[in-house]
């Protein structure tokens, strides 16, 4: 007969020679038969030498218990046991993994009689895994300090915005205000390289600095606090806007135009007399602010290029010619950093200044915080994903009417 | 078939039977011989439908393929397929996992009459470790990242402390400076709290200072940098080392102090005078500097009692700090350092401490401070036997080499 026509000699070939552990025990788990792989697995003299053993002879308490509660339930339920991913633990301290099936041995009545288990050694892929994980788990421990740590940084940052704005005139109650002010932030990240402040510089006079250090992430939010650090220390020229850019230079050059590191910074300063209306700006690579003209039109408050002037921390000497503007009550400015204009479409154009002009005409004459809104819902309805690529700030304020000269 | 549990056959064919991995045997042109049940199960398959056939039969192309390839180098070269985990591809697009072992189906000869195969369904551990895999992939960029953005704050950050000092006269060659100064920085991660400066104040005054922003990472970066752009203005005002640090208080305060948030700096500040060896010092929760005396081939604490230290900076609104003085002599050093220089412990967690630190700087007088400073790092690091201070260090001084002429 030829042997590949006898199941019995398949069978037994098997079990013979297949690099699986394959054992039969009885009800009380003790082995009735293992294959010869099982026994090498086990350093048994023979397959023979097994029976009336159990998991408890081999393996360590911890082990042999589990596979013990494992095969008892087997028997008791009838349930195999599907591809489990067995730890087994030996006495000289070794460990080793498992794939285990495990199957109740049934007489032809079909009465449980036992189980049978195929077991194949996974210890090196198992392993593995495990190096993974615990990888992984270390990789998040760090993960997570490191946020923490800028979520820490965020908020420190967060202070350096304004925290309420002045009131013109002083004690103004909401009603009385000649002048509103708002800022607001759409950041990507926990911290950003834009940084916006509102101060007042006289009991008549306001500054309204804004500014983008280049770049993104954690070097640009450095660039701020270094920026944010400077402006207390220039309060002094807070009237004088082309002035106190030229000074704000002077002081982060050294710091920001290294040799092998130049972060320059974008800037707009302006100084607003809340009696007169005149705004003056000085403009440092920043996109020019927007003029919102009394409910009819949005222009630039500046369209020429001469009155932008190099960003800071590029040269050392560079100077900041001055514009004066008039604006009349009920007028608007709106300054922003340039994330608000540079997504794209899905074809890779740029938004533009011209669109966001477009789009500031028809919010002329809304409050602020509708100019802000439209402003920004534009923007983001002519993006293809729907958010801005780069952090955006805005900051601005409405001319409600002259303040009254008490003095 | 017999009953007899320990029976071969009745054990066999019960494992055949009931088993729940596919079990299968094939001749040596890969055709099945036999197929348990579980296979046929598996399979969606009768028996008789299998039976004669190759995968190719059977199954997609590409799978069966690769079972062939398998099997025939099996047939070729005697040696088993142990525990390959295979991925399938199933025609309705699901994937499902099996781990196979095959091996030679050998007569008692030795010759091999064909293959037999022991395959599992190990999908739902292989998903789970293979969405480990990703998610640590996942982890694992954003923490590169993330490091890559605090390394790239740290390059900023480095350019916050001084690369050149200045000289007295002004427009000498460094070596002939009446006054020599040094600073040694190391952060403990890409950023640091630590940040120290040296500045002129006049021809003959030199402003040096040092500070430690509370923590270390990104926030205490922050906080240097804020620091960092006062202190330019700052020391042109202030009248005197106390002076200046009230002053820096005030400014510091209104930004790091808030509901949410409580974070302080210890600084200390020494004005020099190379005409007159006259020195300043105020120190906001600092640690007293260090004087090394030529003279008398000591050192010691610049003073011994410490109780001029006011409170840190941003903690309290209008501090005033005491302006403490002392005369130099030609041939005095004095050094300020942070606290993570003497905060190194050892494993046990003993601190290397204030007195090994004033013993060390006692064995070092006479040296010049490009030496000493290595070399007081380097005690507390032989000290914390495993070379890691864990704080970030920062040490600056100045050496009184000579008066300054009239």
């Amino acid at each position: 007969m030829n042997p590949l026509n006898d199941p019995g000699f398949l069978l037994e070939n098997l079990l013979s020679n297949t690099s699986d552990s394959i054992y039969f025990k009885d009800l009380d788990s003790r082995f009735i038969m293992v294959n010869p792989a099982c026994a090498k697995k086990h350093k048994w003299p023979s397959p023979e030498s097994v029976k009336g053993k159990s998991d408890f002879d081999t393996f360590t308490k911890e082990h042999a218990e589990q596979a013990y509660a494992d095969e008892q339930r087997v028997i008791e339920t009838g349930e195999p046991l599907r591809a489990v991913e067995e730890r087994e633990t030996w006495p000289d301290g070794s460990v080793t993994w498992a794939s285990t099936t495990k199957i109740p041995l049934r007489n032809e009545q079909g009465k449980i009689i036992g189980i049978f288990g195929i077991s194949r050694d996974i210890t090196e892929r198992k392993e593995a895994e495990l190096r993974a994980r615990r990888y992984a788990d270390e990789m998040n421990v760090i993960k997570e300090e490191m946020e923490y740590d800028v979520r820490m940084a965020g908020r420190l940052q967060k202070n350096f915005a304004p925290n309420g704005y002045p009131n013109f005139p002083e004690g103004a109650d909401a009603d009385g205000q000649c002048i509103d002010f708002l800022h607001r932030f759409n950041l990507r990240r926990q911290v950003t390289g834009d940084y916006c402040t509102i101060f007042r510089v006289s009991d008549h006079h306001v500054g309204i600095f804004l500014c983008d250090v280049c770049g993104v992430g954690l070097r640009a939010a450095l660039g701020t606090a270094l920026i944010r650090g400077i402006m207390r220390e220039i309060s002094a020229l807070g009237m004088l806007p082309g002035a106190y850019l030229a000074r704000m230079n002077q002081l982060l050059v050294p710091l920001l135009n290294q040799e092998n590191l130049v972060l320059d910074v974008t800037a707009c300063y302006l100084v607003f007399d809340v009696r007169t209306g005149t705004v003056q700006v000085a403009n440092a690579g920043h996109p020019m602010p927007i003029h919102f003209r009394d409910g009819y039109a949005a222009q630039w408050l500046c369209d020429s290029d001469d009155c932008v002037g190099e960003p800071l921390a590029v040269k050392p000497d560079s100077t900041y010619v001055v514009v004066e503007r008039q604006l009349s009550p009920e007028d608007s400015v709106v300054m922003f950093t340039d994330g608000l204009y540079t997504v794209k479409n899905n074809v890779d154009d740029e938004y533009g200044k011209k669109r966001l002009l477009d789009s500031g005409h028809s919010l002329a004459g809304e409050p602020l915080a509708d100019i802000f809104q439209g402003l920004e819902d534009d923007a983001l309805a002519f993006a293809h994903d729907g958010n801005f690529v780069d952090d955006v700030c805005m900051v601005g304020f409405r001319f409600n009417k002259p303040m009254e000269d008490t003095a | 078939m017999p009953e007899n549990p320990s029976n071969t056959r009745f054990l066999l064919q019960n494992l055949m039977e009931h088993t729940t991995d596919n079990i299968y045997f094939k001749d040596r042109q890969s055709r099945f011989l036999m197929v348990n049940q579980a296979f046929c199960d598996w399979a969606g398959l009768a028996e008789e439908q299998v039976i004669g056939k190759t995968d190719f039969d059977l199954f997609a192309s590409e799978h069966a393929q690769q079972a062939f390839d398998d099997e025939q180098r099996i047939i070729a070269t005697g040696e088993p397929v142990v525990g390959i985990e295979e991925k399938e591809t199933w025609a309705d697009g699901h994937i499902t996992w099996v781990s196979t072992t095959k091996m030679p189906l050998k007569d008692e000869q030795g010759e091999i009459l064909g293959t037999f195969g022991v395959s599992r369904d190990i999908t739902d551990h292989k998903e789970a470790e293979l969405k480990a895999n990703y998610y640590s992939g996942q982890v694992r960029r954003i923490k590169d990242k993330m490091e890559e953005d605090v390394r790239m704050a740290g390059e900023l950050q480095k350019t916050f402390f001084p690369r050149t000092y200045p000289v007295f006269p002004e427009g000498a060659a460094p070596a002939d400076s009446r006054v020599g100064f040094f600073h040694y920085y190391h952060p403990s991660g890409h950023v640091s709290g630590d940040f120290c400066t040296v500045r002129r104040l006049s021809e003959t005054e030199s402003g040096v200072f040092l500070c430690d922003v509370m923590g270390h990472g990104v926030r205490a970066a922050l906080g240097t940098a804020l620091i960092c752009a006062m202190v330019e203005e700052l020391s042109g005002e202030a009248e005197n080392a106390g002076d200046f640090l009230s002053h820096m208080n005030q400014s510091l305060l209104p930004i790091l102090r808030q509901e949410d948030i409580f974070l302080y700096a210890t600084a200390c500040y020494i004005i020099f005078d190379a005409r007159t060896g006259r020195l300043q010092v105020a120190s906001a929760g600092h640690p007293v500097p260090l004087l090394f005396k030529n003279g008398s081939g000591t050192a010691e604490w610049l003073f011994a009692d410490d109780s001029f230290r006011g409170a840190a900076l941003a903690i309290a609104e209008d501090m005033e700090y005491q302006t403490m003085e002392a005369t130099l002599a030609p041939g005095d050093s004095v050094v300020m350092y942070t606290d993570g220089l003497y905060e190194a412990e050892t494993a046990k967690g003993e601190e290397f401490g204030e007195g090994r630190l004033l013993d060390a700087a006692g064995r070092l007088v006479g040296k010049p401070l490009p030496e000493i400073f290595p070399a007081l790092v380097n005690e507390a690091r032989l000290f914390a036997e495993n070379g890691d201070l864990g704080d970030d260090v920062c040490l600056v001084g100045l050496e009184y080499r000579a008066r300054l002429e009239e």
